[in-house]
């Protein structure tokens, strides 16, 4: 059993009403325990909606998704899902809902009747996972964006959650943010095992994950290693979205008759085709 | 131009009167303010000051700071305190055009003004010394007996702590909207009053819109969050009445006593 | 002709327990029909000094000039010469979708024009030509603005500030938030705009890759300074200075510096993907000569 399993699950938002939307179509994935995925495609490919239907804020308007087993449709399991897989959305203002750093990390915990104690623990440790700790008692509106992001990804660690959602966390972020959140991000994985499923329009980003799910129109188009991926340089500029620096500068040295390999997705990649191992 | 306004002016400390219950500082307060209406004897206010006097210096919040709280209702104290001089009948100091000056006056002002001084500054040391969270806190618990009722005391409390979080959000996000506007020509400073209430419009329209936006992601990554209202719920910081306020309340209410007895 | 900034400081708050000196005595003249890019790590006064080119913000001290005219004179005789001259000088906030308000697109291209005074064909004219400039289909003009996607909101908030015809244009971080075909449509509008319509333009971006590609002139803020000046090329030299900044060269530069470090000879001038790629070619070519040699 995979920790995420999607079948056939198709949404529609405002189904059987005239503006009726298709935003996801049987899609089928399965996301194992302890994988790090990341998700991209173009505004409007249906990233979101499918992120949504992880932890159930969102139910498939038909096919199944099951989290660890559970399927959402069972809504009196519905605090179960939503405890296993934490979000972090993309407006770093738009989910810190206390006046102080400690208090929003706590709100997950409290709403799941974990006792006082508990919880102080939890939230201490879940700001040194993320590398907040000092600012545990500072208001959220003094924070930077990164910083926020940071203290939204401790609030779904307090709650002992075994997947992370983070849903474009990066694109109101300037770069030393973008970097410090794939920097924890990575860090949780490796650290703490948690399965990570990462939407971004950031190459960068996406090629620092083991696997990546393209989507288009509400599908699945691909799905594979990021080498594989952008191995296939125009497809995805035809799907609108880019390839990293790396990649892009070895398509262009190929056209121009130097014989690289396809698989070139960092500097050090490009280093060791040109310069031999190091 | 509109981030000088700090709500909330909480000034973290460790202090005895931080680390009183806020629950027992709310009552207390009250108890305190109808101390300041109920008492008018010159040795009473002579305790009330020294006491207020000694809560200021406990706190440990710079003085500066605590007498910056009078600033806004300054005007206020100023125009009582001048209502005052001129309307008691008495011993004559001076004659402003049909109004009469007098020592009775002047005594009365003195007093008014400074039973609002007195009532600012205690206040504004709850403030000081009490996170608005913990106030929320305190006031869920303070009115959850009228949760029988239909009171409805956990949401009041959401509301507020929301509200406290946003405030200074929605401040940044107003003056970036003005600026905006002002940048296409928007004036917000001339014309005729409707002119101005018609100027407001291209502001408030994308305030609001942003506000609803917000409204909406917030609620769902509460939801992410497993927020399913009240019931079933903990809270990290519980509130615990501790030997401190136990000794505080007493001495508060002997007091109290003390004065309603001598000092009447 | 140029946005001239004299020795400018500001002060948030001044006299306040918050008070916070955002910029220091910066100079800095922008010419007319350049593309100049403002770059610095978040709070390093960007956003405050852009605010100072169109009068949002007056100067603690220093003087502003928009083509000679200072346009913080307050004097009866030149007042109306400084509103002129700070009209002529666009402001496009980040996130600008976020200032729609008007129940059409066109009613909202319109908001700014008819604040100058413009009505009738006239008006009509302005809406049509800003729609034009940023590829707004005509049949959008009766649409809300709120059904259309992202990155049409945001290029109907910038016809907004083009209807204004301005001779300078200032962006902050115009691209951010958009995807990858959205960001590439959005800097071919602001190119074009530059090089069909003449427009001054001056943005903030965080992004390295799009000031070496678009700008002719940057200038990198720190902690309320000016700390560079000049073509991005011999900015991104300057190493040292940028990591102080907290800024990162392109990362077409990086991933040369990493072929540099590992041995091979490459041009440490190129900046953009097709230089990078002319260089490392290049480099590949000496070597290969060597190795025959």
């Amino acid at each position: 059993m995979s920790f995420i399993e999607l079948e056939q699950v198709s949404h529609v938002y405002q189904a059987g009403q005239e503006q009726a939307h298709a935003a996801l179509t049987d899609v089928s994935l399965n996301i194992e325990q302890g994988e790090f995925v990341a998700v991209l495609g173009a505004n409007g490919s249906g990233k979101s909606t499918l992120a949504r239907h992880l932890n159930a804020l969102l139910l498939p308007t038909s096919g199944h998704c099951r989290i660890n087993g559970i399927d959402t449709l069972q809504t009196d399991e519905l605090w179960r899902v939503r405890q296993q897989v934490g979000m972090v959305f993309q407006n770093p203002d738009n989910q810190l809902l206390a006046a102080l750093v400690e208090d929003d990390v706590a709100f997950g915990p409290e709403n799941l009747g974990v006792p006082p104690a508990e919880i102080a623990a939890r939230v201490t440790a879940a700001l040194a996972a993320v590398g907040m700790q000092h600012y545990r008692s500072c208001a959220p509106h003094l924070l930077s964006g990164g910083q926020k992001q940071r203290v939204a990804i401790a609030g779904a660690l307090a709650m002992q959650t075994q997947c992370l959602v983070l849903d474009e966390p990066t694109a109101m972020l300037d770069p030393q943010g973008r970097a410090d959140i794939l920097a924890c991000a990575q860090k949780l994985h490796r650290e703490q095992g948690i399965t990570i499923v990462y939407i971004t329009h950031f190459m960068a980003e996406a090629a620092a994950a083991d696997r990546i799910v393209v989507m288009e129109q509400g599908q699945v188009v691909a799905d594979d290693t990021p080498q594989a991926i952008f191995a296939q340089a125009e497809k995805m500029q035809q799907l609108g979205l880019d390839v990293p620096v790396a990649t892009e500068v070895a398509a262009g040295l190929r056209r121009r008759g130097i014989k690289l390999p396809v698989t070139i997705l960092t500097p050090e990649d490009l280093a060791a085709a040109l310069c031999g191992e190091a | 131009m509109l981030n000088n306004i700090t709500l909330g002016q909480f000034f973290p400390g460790n202090s005895l009167l931080h680390r009183l219950d806020p629950r027992v500082k709310i009552v207390l307060l009250l108890a305190y303010i109808a101390a300041l209406f109920l008492l008018d004897s010159r040795s009473a206010y002579a305790v009330l000051t020294a006491l207020t006097l000694a809560l200021m210096a406990v706190s440990r919040v710079p003085l500066g700071t605590q007498l910056r709280a009078l600033k806004p209702l300054w005007w206020i104290i100023l125009f009582t305190f001048a209502m005052h001089l001129f309307s008691h009948p008495g011993e004559a100091i001076a004659q402003v055009g049909p109004f009469t000056m007098t020592w009775e006056g002047v005594a009365q002002g003195a007093f008014i003004s400074l039973r609002l001084i007195l009532l600012i500054l205690m206040s504004s040391l709850l403030t000081f010394t009490t996170s608005p969270l913990k106030l929320t806190d305190a006031l869920e618990s303070l009115l959850s007996p009228g949760k029988r009722f239909g009171l409805p005391a956990h949401e009041l409390a959401m509301m507020m702590t929301i509200a406290l979080r946003f405030v200074p959000t929605l401040i940044e996000e107003l003056d970036r909207i003005m600026k905006a506007q002002q940048s296409r020509g928007a004036d917000f400073t001339t014309g005729s009053l409707l002119q101005r209430a018609r100027a407001i419009v291209p502001v408030l329209v994308p305030l609001f819109l942003s506000a609803f936006r917000r409204a909406d992601e917030l609620a769902l990554a509460m939801e992410a969050r497993c927020y399913r209202g009240g019931e079933g719920r903990t809270q990290m910081k519980q509130l615990h009445i501790t030997a401190i306020d136990y000794v505080s309340s007493g001495a508060f209410v002997v007091l109290l006593i003390v004065l309603v007895l001598f000092c009447r | 002709m140029a946005i001239e900034i004299k020795d400018v400081s500001y002060t948030y708050m001044p006299g306040m327990p918050f008070e916070r000196q955002a910029l220091r005595q910066v100079s800095l003249t922008i010419k007319k029909d350049s593309f100049t890019a403002i770059a610095g790590h978040t709070g390093s006064g960007k956003s405050t000094l852009v605010q100072h080119f169109n009068g949002l913000l007056a100067p603690t001290q220093g003087q502003v000039l928009v083509d000679g005219v200072d346009i913080n004179d307050k004097s009866k005789a030149n007042r109306k010469q400084a509103k002129a001259a700070r009209q002529s000088v666009g402001m496009v906030f980040q996130y600008p979708e976020q200032q729609l308000f008007e129940e059409t697109v066109a009613a909202d291209i319109a908001f700014g024009p008819k604040n100058q005074g413009l009505t009738g064909e006239a008006l009509q004219d302005r809406v049509r030509e800003a729609m034009h400039f940023v590829h707004l289909a005509p049949e959008l003009a009766e649409r809300s603005p709120f059904q259309l996607s992202g990155g049409q909101m945001r290029r109907v908030a910038i016809a907004g500030v083009l209807a204004l015809n301005p001779k300078y244009l200032v962006l902050d971080e115009p691209t951010a938030g958009l995807d990858p075909r959205g960001r590439e449509q959005l800097i071919a509008n602001i190119q074009e705009l530059h090089a069909q319509k003449g427009v001054t333009i001056i943005f903030i971006s965080h992004n390295m890759d799009d000031i070496a590609r678009l700008a002719d002139t940057l200038v990198v803020m720190a902690q309320g300074e000016k700390v560079a000046a000049g073509t991005p090329r011999d900015v991104f030299q300057q190493t040292e200075l940028l990591s102080q900044a907290g800024l990162q060269p392109p990362e077409a530069m990086q991933l040369l510096a990493v072929l540099r470090a590992r041995g091979l000879k490459v041009d440490p001038t190129a900046m953009t993907v097709p230089e990078a790629v002319q260089a490392i070619q290049r480099a590949l070519t000496e070597r290969g000569r060597r190795h025959a040699e």
